[in-house]
């Protein structure tokens, strides 16, 4: 780890270390804030488009958490994958499949309730077992920010090589499936 | 200080937040957007793990590399199969897609 060394003394990240800890706390709260009320928004919109919309801001919060919590890499895949691929995709989808009278009928179904019942009483369910689980007292480590690209690198071609393959597999299907099922052609012959 | 308890109450609001567009959500292409928020809570868990108890393993962020991949390939084949039935049927409502009898 001589590498990491000379790479922490030549930019001091640690150096201003609480007025750091205070600023992410706030973040935190701000960017949790945001994303709840994009999700929430996503999933109670009347326009499709418009929760597609909502659900980049959500997808991109998600992003900022992932730098909070030091994972470099995995923020610009979210931000590469999800805000500028799988989201242009749903928007796509969006607009090729626009019904007009949409906007003036309800999107949600009748059983909304009890579905509002069912969420909250999972939610109770997980924050109890939250409150009773054992593992919140492990130690909290300091902010050491370490650049985990290379790290990834090596585990998705090492330890991880196998399941890398598969999902290649995985991806390859998708993409034949994906050509498949968009041919012109009537379901029922 | 931020601690692991926060990251796990905020991502188990969003998966219920996710659990309840899927239920509620009449069209098909709002479930497959509330099945990416379950996505990412799983994904916001495992990377708060990872961070608060192996940060020198990256394993956590390597599994939520997988997730995201194959967020990803669904979210392909469940849209060109979203865009299949809307050319057959001309709805994209769950409840009037029901010509499977049975």
């Amino acid at each position: 780890m001589g590498k990491d060394d000379s790479f922490h003394r030549a930019f001091d990240f640690n150096k201003h270390e609480t007025n750091l800890n205070f600023n992410m706390e706030i973040v935190f709260y701000l960017t949790a804030l945001l994303l709840l009320f994009s999700s929430v928004m996503v999933v109670t919109q009347k326009s499709v488009f418009t929760s597609a919309l909502y659900l980049a801001v959500a997808l991109s919060m998600v992003a900022a958490l992932f730098v909070l919590l030091n994972a470099d890499f995995l923020a610009a895949v979210q931000i590469l994958l999800y805000v500028g691929g799988i989201l242009v995709l749903l928007a796509f989808a969006v607009m090729l499949s626009s019904v007009e009278q949409a906007k003036r009928e309800t999107q949600v179904n009748e059983q909304w309730l009890p579905s509002l019942m069912i969420s909250f009483g999972i939610l109770l369910v997980l924050l109890v077992s939250l409150k009773r689980s054992s593992f919140l007292e492990a130690e909290i480590q300091k902010n050491h920010f370490y650049p985990t690209t290379e790290k990834i690198g090596h585990l998705l071609l090492g330890e991880l090589a196998l399941p890398f393959e598969v999902v290649s597999l995985v991806l390859l299907a998708s993409l034949v499936g994906a050509i498949l099922f968009s041919k012109k052609e009537k379901i029922d012959g | 200080m931020v601690s692991l308890h926060h990251y796990l109450v905020l991502s188990a609001i969003l998966l219920i937040i996710g659990i309840y567009g899927v239920i509620t959500r009449r069209n098909i292409i709002g479930i497959l957007m509330s099945i990416e928020i379950i996505f990412n809570a799983t994904n916001i868990n495992l990377v708060a793990f990872n961070h608060y108890f192996y940060p020198r393993a990256l394993w956590g962020q390597g599994f939520a590399i997988f997730v995201i991949t194959l967020a990803a390939a669904e979210a392909v084949v469940g849209l060109s199969l979203v865009l299949a039935i809307y050319r057959n049927l001309k709805t994209l409502y769950v409840e009037r897609i029901n010509i499977l009898k049975g």
